[in-house]
């Protein structure tokens, strides 16, 4: 089974569920723009973790990099969610 | 409830505090007590004693070994025990002296609240390690992922207690030093307190019993706390037989006539 499909499946579903979390907080009339900031640097996370898998195509990539991004989209989400949020 | 804040608040921590000592000196002693029947420490190793503590130091400090392990993983390992320490520290000055933070100043409270944050986020980092990565999934077990969830649990409850719980921190503290003094009251009523509290307890009750034992364990290690003296001293092995060593003169003396009666070559005439 490849995995590597199912990963970007659920990065996919992830941005998904962030755009449609953008339209219901409406960054527009909410101000909290720290918040609107921080989805944003989450999803160029998880752009830069795309660009990186697709950079390396079917060469054997450095999953560490992936923990990586994914750690610091769950330390953007923490953030968000503790300190601008809070 | 009132049973329950007795139990998590009262009778737990003292039975936590009794499991966690033991179980950390049972381990130290059986470990201590395991022989060593050759000189096993990784080359290149000190010849001296200071020299020894000089690379323990080093490893308690900067975590030198583990930089074989990639700079990834010890940017990842290290940046936790540092976490780790500044939480155990702004922990002890809540058991100890609430009133302490106001010397201190109020950016360093919210800096340790940062800290918290930062905390949680380089544990999911080293469970989705764990995660993606293929060869360290291969090597790891259902604890390993076990221990780092319960952590990160702990440490994000940890989190919300401290910014939206609206737990008072001072009832806290002086509940804390009930439990040092041994003159406990019950714990402030507050449902993410305790469960951070009920989380810290089976962590600590765990932890010995635990791969986190290397909490006592990186001292012990024979291969990084042996001098590298193999050709210099004599090192005993403790499990070979007391040998009653005889010189050879009176060896000599004893079997003058058997010796005799061989010949210099060693054969009989």
């Amino acid at each position: 089974m490849n995995r590597l499909p199912i990963g970007f499946g659920l990065l996919l579903a992830f941005q998904a569920f962030l755009v449609v979390a953008l339209w219901a907080v409406d960054p527009v009339q909410y101000t909290g723009q720290r918040l609107f900031g921080s989805i944003l640097a989450a999803q160029l996370v998880i752009i830069a973790i795309f660009l990186h898998l697709y950079l390396s195509g079917s060469e054997d990539y450095d999953q560490e990099w992936v923990a990586v991004g994914l750690a610091f989209i769950v330390l953007i989400c923490l953030l968000a969610y503790f300190v601008f949020a809070g | 409830m009132d049973f329950l804040l007795f139990l998590i608040g009262i009778l737990l921590p003292y039975v936590t505090v009794i499991i966690f000592l033991g179980g950390l000196t049972f381990r130290a002693a059986r470990w201590w007590s395991i022989p060593v029947p050759t000189k096993v420490m990784l080359t290149p190793a000190p010849t001296t004693w200071p020299g020894v503590f000089e690379r323990l130091t080093l490893e308690f400090v900067a975590f030198r070994s583990l930089t074989k392990g990639g700079w990834k993983l010890w940017l990842g390992a290290w940046l936790f025990h540092i976490l780790l320490g500044v939480t155990l520290l702004t922990h002890l000055i809540n058991f100890f002296d609430y009133g302490l933070w106001n010397q201190i100043g109020y950016g360093w409270y919210e800096g340790a609240g940062y800290a918290g944050i930062i905390f949680a986020a380089v544990v999911a980092f080293l469970f989705l390690r764990r995660v993606v990565h293929p060869g360290v999934r291969y090597i790891s077990k259902a604890s390993d992922y076990g221990l780092l969830l319960l952590l990160l649990s702990l440490i994000l409850l940890g989190d919300y207690t401290r910014s939206f719980s609206g737990v008072d921190v001072s009832a806290v503290s002086q509940y804390l030093n009930g439990l040092l003094t041994l003159h406990p009251t019950l714990p402030p009523d507050n449902p993410a307190f305790l469960l951070h509290l009920l989380l810290a307890q089976v962590f600590l009750m765990y932890l010995p019993f635990s791969k986190v034992a290397h909490l006592v364990g990186w001292i012990m290690a024979p291969t990084r706390n042996q001098r590298n003296d193999a050709r210099a001293r004599w090192h005993r092995n403790p499990w070979n037989p007391v040998v009653e060593l005889e010189p050879y003169a009176s060896y000599a003396a004893r079997y003058q006539r058997e010796l005799e009666e061989l010949g210099p070559g060693g054969e009989r005439q």
